[in-house]
Formats: C-alpha cells, structure tokens, sequence
C-alpha cells in the first residue's frame, strides 16, 4: 500500500470515527416530497424509518405511487415475514399509521389546509394474528400545503429488499 | 469437519433427495388448492442505478483487468397479491449480461411459521443476499464475496464467492416465529438446481449460471440443497437491533455430478441508534478435476503424499459501516477481502494462497423523490498483482 492511500484511508476513517462519535438521530424528514413530518407523527414515522431502511431506502416506499391503504397492509405484512426485518405485530400499526397519513397526505386527501382530517386506524395485520398496539384512532393532519394529487391509478410499491438485479 | 461436509453431500446424491423435492413441489401445488385466490392486486416497482468505475491507470489499460466504466443496471418488477397468503412475481433484470429473469415465483403463505416459495429466486443465503439491488445497497459496488464483476481483476479470481444475486429454480420452505415481543426467529431450507460448471471444471462456471441459453435447465439430476436460520434481538427501549445468521448450502455442480462445492457463512448486523454495522463471512469448498494428467493441468506438483488436492478453497468477508450525518447523507465504510488456497489452474496468475483486501469509503446523498447519489473511493491491496486505487459514483433511482 503506498503512503499517500494509507494518509487517505486513515484520514477516512478518521472522519468516520468522528462522525459516529458526534452522530445523533437525524431530524425526522421524507425526503424532497413533503418536508418536515408533523410532531404528533414523528415517532410513528421514526418506526418506519428504523425498521424499513435495514432492508431498503425508505425512498422506494416514500417514491411508490401507492394510492390506497390496503396495499400497506398487505406489504407491510409481508415485510414483517421478511428475515431479521425485526418488526414485531406491535410494531406494525406504527409503520402503517405512517404511511397511511403519507399517503393520504402526498395525495392531498383529506386536507383542506384548515380542518382536521380523519385517517382510520391500521387495519389489522394479515395472517396470523391482529395487531395489538394501540394506535390513535383519528389524527390531525398538518396544514401543509399538499402537491398536486396523482392519478389515481392502483398500483403499489417495491416490497422487500429483494428488488432487483 | 470433512466428514460433515461428505454427510452432507451424501443426502445430496441421496434418491431421498429427489423425492424430497417432488413431494415439496406437491405439498405446495395442494397448499395452492387450500388457500385459493381472493382477488388480484398488482404492483410494479424497479430501479434503475447508472453508474461509472474509474481504474487509476496512465497507461489506459484497466479494461484488462476491470470492467471500468459506465454501466447501466435495471429492473422491473411485477407482483400480484391474490390474497394474504398467495402471490407471485416476476422481475426483468438488465445489466452487464442483457437480459435477465431475475424472479418467477409464488409465495404460498399458510401461517408465519410456514411459507413456500417456487418457482425462481434467490434463495435464502446471507445478509446481503437480501439488499443485492444497488438501490438497496448503499454502496455502488458488492462487497467482494458477492462481487458479480466489478471487483478489479475479476477473470483472475473468478468473481466472488457466491456471486449475487446467485439465483436459481427450485423450492423453499421457510418461516418467521416471533418469541416475546423482541426475540424474531426466521429459518429456511431449499432445494435448488445448483451451481454450474464443466466434468473437468476446476472451478464454477459463473457464465453457465446465469446463461438463459439452456432455459435455466439445471445441468444435472441431483438437486443442491441449502438453508438458513437467523436470529433477531430488537431492543426498541435501547434503539437497537442485532441479527445473527448462519447459512449453508452444497451440491454438485457439473453434468456429471461427480464434482462438489459447499458453501457456509455466518453473517451479523447491528442498528444502533441510526448507525447500522454489518459483517459477513463466506467459504467455498470447491472439489476440481484432477484428470489423467494433472502435471498439465495444475501450476503446483503433487503434496507430500504424491497427490494433487481435488479440491480449492476460497474464502472472504465484508464489515461495513453505514452512519447518517444528516438526513439526506449518509458515510459508508466498507472493509472486504478475499482468499483462495488450493492448486491453480497451469495458466493462472494466483498463487497456492493468494488474497485481496479492499478499503471503501464514500457516502450517498438522497435528494428525496427516490433518487439518491453514490461516491466511493476504493483500494485494492492485492497479494499476486499491483495494488489499485479505484473510485465509482453512481445515480440511482427507484421506480
């Protein structure tokens, strides 16, 4: 190995160590699609941030053009049969309360940048058991002005992963 | 452990092993029957990762012992959801081989415990295995016991260990069983056709692994069989989730099916707070035709005993290390290697032992909308060649 990779790769490695040691839990965000997640959301969207990047981007399910809930259901429900995923039936609701507002939020249902929008709670999650976390029954959506809705077509997103090449 | 390796492998050739796939394939045909469709739900996803490897080299001649440049990898993937335990997919692939059917199968799910999938597919091996799609690793590139090609002198060491995503026609059996709220126990067994190679190989065929030109025909009667068992520790008080798994998998891989492999790995993954680690460990034991002739065929005499070894070894290992600095930046450190020991063919360049260490480090930006930024600098320390100073940048997006 020559000197100058060597000073490179120290280097690196120096600046990761320091940024592992200064790093803290980054600002909950989604992406360039709808900015900042509201509070009362924040911890549920922290659940699908955790849980769904250990396998993926959590871009490929933010960029799915998912309109209706039912598909969350059935994805999510597969994820958690995904080896080590780690998402527990508890958890689940969680995620689902997430990308149930996300969706409805990218599609600009439910909000009229005044009123409270009402989102149903999870369904439970298919196949073996409910799921039994408690999770909030009606949430307030932020007044945020929402992008353009998309057509409505019915289609899903990228389910594990296990995409691609 | 040689006597496990040859216990395995004999259940392998066993007639045994053959009916086991058949009654499996019966089972899950009934298991279809059991469970009929309710509706049908379909889903398309893909990504696409456009990408450049740049090899230091004045001269210009990196092409002889890389891939270096642009290269376009894509798919497109179909699912359908008949009901909660029914479904199929199917994915296109395009990359450095044209065309490719990445994915043909069905997920029967009776419960949790019980899934199968037939059909074609990766089977269960490893971590990485999982997060193959470049938009899935944050990488540009695999880490070398996977690597597919664009590992600097490829041809040389004959891609990795198991090259993903290795995949294959056959049968699995799997589940998830969750112990408590935190304990996730999920296991797999499979019967696959198999690696590929020649009656006189000396090494898997990777070309013939992943040719359509036999219609993914496997090359010979006996099935390889494999599995998987992982388990997941998720402390969600602590923020943290540890996975520990063991895989193995062994068959024949030429026409005949004289000639073994086996392959074992351990893998182990860590989130902390947001800071994800991972390391893997892979070895293939890969039996070679020695011939009539060896002394023609092999660069090295005889051992002690007179003999030549009829087998290679081949080992490698990743640690990786993925921290988020910001939201939309991420560093990543990656650590691999690789190893071979065992004759070598009479043309090759490796020696009896030979190794490579690579050092990887970049980070990746998302700019939201599912389109991300990958730059990493790497550098390969090489055992039998010059060392190489490589750097990759790709754009990718998910569909």
């Amino acid at each position: 190995m020559t000197n100058d990779a060597l000073c490179l790769l120290l280097a690196s490695a120096a600046l990761l160590t320091g940024c592992t040691a200064s790093q803290s839990t980054p600002k909950p965000s989604v992406g360039g699609q709808i900015g900042e997640v509201p509070a009362d959301m924040q911890s549920d969207y922290e659940s699908f941030a955790v849980n769904c990047s250990k396998c993926h981007d959590i871009d490929r399910a933010l960029a799915a053009p998912v309109t209706d809930h039912k598909h969350w259901d059935i994805y999510v429900a597969k994820m958690m049969r995904t080896a080590g995923s780690a998402i527990h039936k508890d958890e689940a609701p969680h995620i689902l309360r997430f990308l149930y507002w996300y969706t409805d939020h990218k599609a600009g249902r439910g909000i009229d940048g005044k009123s409270k929008a009402v989102m149903p709670a999870p369904r439970p999650v298919p196949v073996t058991a409910p799921a039994s976390a408690p999770v909030k029954q009606e949430v307030i959506v932020p007044v945020t002005p929402p992008p353009a809705a998309p057509p409505p077509a019915n289609v899903g997103s990228e389910t594990q992963g296990e995409g691609a090449p | 452990m040689k006597s496990l390796v040859q216990t395995m492998l004999a259940l392998t050739r066993s007639a045994s092993a053959r009916w086991l796939c058949l009654a499996a394939t019966l089972l899950a045909a009934l298991t279809v029957a059991l469970l009929p469709a309710e509706s049908q739900d379909r889903n398309f996803a893909g990504s696409v990762q456009a990408s450049y490897l740049y090899v230091h080299d004045n001269k210009l001649e990196a092409r002889d012992r890389a891939l270096d440049g642009f290269i376009t990898e894509m798919s497109a993937k179909l699912a359908v959801d008949f009901s909660d335990h029914i479904s199929t997919n199917v994915k296109i692939c395009f990359g450095c081989h044209g065309f490719e059917l990445g994915m043909a199968y069905i997920d029967l799910t009776m419960v949790d415990e019980a899934r199968f999938r037939i059909g074609r597919f990766s089977p269960s091996f490893g971590d990485f295995q999982l997060r193959h799609d470049p938009a899935n690793h944050r990488t540009v590139d695999k880490p070398l016991p996977y690597d597919m090609g664009r590992m600097v002198r490829y041809r040389e060491w004959n891609l990795g260990i198991l090259p993903a995503p290795y995949v294959d026609n056959g049968i699995e059996f799997g589940g998830t069983h969750w112990f408590g709220t935190s304990v996730q126990l999920d296991y797999a067994a499979y019967a696959m056709g198999g690696l590929r190679g020649n009656n006189d190989g000396l090494d898997v065929d990777w070309i013939q692994q992943r040719s359509p030109g036999a219609y993914y025909l496997d090359n010979n009667s006996l099935p390889s069989m494999g599995g998987r068992i992982a388990l997941t520790l998720d402390l969600s008080d602590s923020d943290m989730t540890f996975t520990a798994g063991a895989s193995g998998m062994g068959g024949w891989y030429d026409p005949k099916a004289d000639l073994s492999y086996m392959i074992g790995g351990v893998d182990l993954y860590a989130r902390i707070k947001r800071v994800e680690l991972r390391a893997e460990y892979l070895l293939r034991r890969t039996q070679m035709y020695i011939g009539e002739d060896p002394g023609a065929r092999f660069k090295y005499g005889p051992g002690k005993n007179g003999k030549y070894d009829d087998f290679n070894t081949k080992d490698g290992f990743y640690v990786e290390a993925i921290v988020p600095v910001a939201p939309r930046f991420e560093l990543v450190g990656r650590f691999d290697g690789l190893r071979r020991f065992g004759n070598v063919p009479v043309n090759s360049e490796l020696r009896k032992q030979s190794g490579i260490l690579r050092y990887t480090f970049g980070g990746d930006v998302s700019l939201g909308y599912g389109v991300r930024i990958k730059a990493f600098a790497e550098y390969y320390d090489f055992s039998d060649f010059e060392d190489e100073i490589a750097a990759t940048v790709a754009v990718v997006s998910v569909l």
